[in-house]
């Protein structure tokens, strides 16, 4: 958050000023984000605040947030960085073992028919969660070394292998997902996995703990599978994971979701214990 | 600038102590702007889950950006406007079509700050510099901040694409020329 800077040549301030107007109304592209990086302007709030002063004046009055959604960014809220030992805000739910229990019914390889019965059983209330995405490995992949890394150095490691449902995303998956409880770390491995087309849908990661309600699993990402060979991605999750009890992998939409309608169930994978 | 008695006790400002992790801020920061947030999602998004979608979001922005908020350039309303306007905006480009929600009062006209249901000193500033903006401009500006895009402005205005693009440059510098006028707390 900060002040415009004064100092430019007429032409610097004028292309300034006409991408940070842009960024405060429609935004920009990658390349104009660069470019106003690159003319040292992107910390300047001036035109953002500005156009929030406008909605400010002309938004009248306002609604109220709707009870749930309160509850439910309040259940989803975490401390902001870099506080992140700090407890978050949580309201305590009642658990609902019966939401677990139909993903351990996809991880036990039910028909996605069946999948959906369970579901639906299941549907309301609905999943909640924080989006955030997780970067897919590239050609050399240090995330596959990373993973590597963390089997050998992290005690506590696990490594289970994925059960694929019925999905056709799915068909003769195979991989595997590490974690590591005390470094909060984690890698999920696919081979088989159908790539994506990132415009049309997305993978989705949830993590349920153990000592959270298990109607709102931790989100793990949003990730792409560019190729069916193997594919290494590391897991960011936003929430601290005590015990992770089961990993699951959705489709989404583009982008993700914090609500899983839970329509495609990928793989899942439960550790022991 | 107006004080909430709910912080009339702490020296810190609200953003401040979410920043810190404070649980009851975060809570008392939900109260207070929950509605603005989703007043603005409603206009940006399509309704029911992407409403919802986009309000989550713009929350898990706000907690992480909280420790960048300065009393000392902004109010704090205006602060939680600006992180939410920057995900709505990236929302609706990732999904590359136009705004369908709930827009808001056309004209900058139509406002009355003295009516207004937060008498936010930076809002009432705003609303007297669009009002001293000419007719065209003012409601560019609006239109703009509402989440139009500058062809749609164009096509709803009759103006040319560049005289729109304009428009709302020069009007955001007006507005920002204005708020600079407005006494700010100091840290």
């Amino acid at each position: 958050m900060s002040r415009r800077d004064p100092s430019s040549s007429p032409q610097r301030t004028e292309r300034i000023a006409e991408l940070l107007a842009d960024r405060a109304t429609v935004g920009l592209d990658e390349a104009e984000r660069a470019e106003l990086a690159a003319l040292g302007a992107d910390d300047d709030d001036s035109f953002d605040l500005a156009a929030s002063a406008v909605d400010l004046a002309t938004l009248g009055p306002l609604p109220a947030l709707p009870d749930e959604l309160a509850r439910s960014v309040l259940a989803r809220a975490t401390s902001p960085a870099p506080s992140r030992e700090v407890a978050a805000p949580v309201i305590p739910i009642r658990r609902t073992p019966r939401v677990t229990a139909a993903w351990v019914a996809a991880a036990a390889g039910l028909a996605a028919g069946a999948i959906a019965v369970a579901w639906a059983a299941t549907r309301e209330p609905e999943l909640r969660t924080v989006v955030r995405t997780v970067e897919v490995a590239p050609a050399v992949p240090p995330t596959a070394e990373a993973r590597a890394k963390l089997r050998a150095s992290a005690r506590d490691a696990v490594t289970v292998a994925w059960t694929a449902t019925a999905d056709p995303a799915a068909a003769g998956v195979t991989g595997d997902v590490v974690w590591s409880a005390a470094a909060q770390q984690g890698f999920m491995r696919f081979v088989g996995l159908a790539p994506n087309d990132r415009t049309a849908l997305q993978y989705q990661l949830w993590i349920f703990d153990k000592v959270r309600d298990d109607r709102y699993p931790i989100d793990g990402g949003v990730f792409d599978v560019p190729s069916s060979g193997e594919v290494v991605v590391r897991i960011d999750p936003k929430l601290h994971v005590s015990e992770a009890a089961l990993f699951a992998v959705t489709i989404e939409r583009p982008g993700g979701v914090v609500v899983s309608k839970r329509e495609r169930i990928v793989v899942t994978a439960a550790p022991k214990g | 600038m107006r004080s909430d008695p709910a912080t009339q006790d702490s020296p810190e400002p609200l953003l401040t102590r979410v920043a810190a992790g404070n649980s009851e801020a975060v809570r008392t920061c939900l109260a207070r702007y929950g509605g603005l947030v989703y007043a603005l999602a409603r206009r940006y998004e399509s309704g029911g889950g992407d409403v919802e979608d986009a309000v989550q979001e713009v929350f898990v922005d706000l907690w992480k950006s909280a420790a960048r908020f300065d009393p000392a350039i902004a109010g704090e309303a205006t602060f939680v406007a600006m992180i939410a306007r920057r995900r709505l905006i990236d929302r609706r480009r990732a999904r590359d079509r136009r705004p369908a929600g709930e827009r808001g009062p056309e004209l900058a006209a139509q406002v009355d700050p003295g009516a207004l249901p937060d008498v936010h000193a930076e809002a009432a500033q705003a609303a007297r510099a669009l009002d001293a903006l000419q007719p065209d401009q003012r409601r560019v500006l609006v239109l703009a901040c509402q989440g139009m895009s500058h062809s749609e402005i164009a096509g709803e205005t009759g103006l040319a694409l560049g005289t729109v693009k304009s428009h709302a440059r020069r009007g955001l510098a007006a507005i920002r020329d204005a708020l600079s006028d407005v006494p700010k707390e100091t840290p």
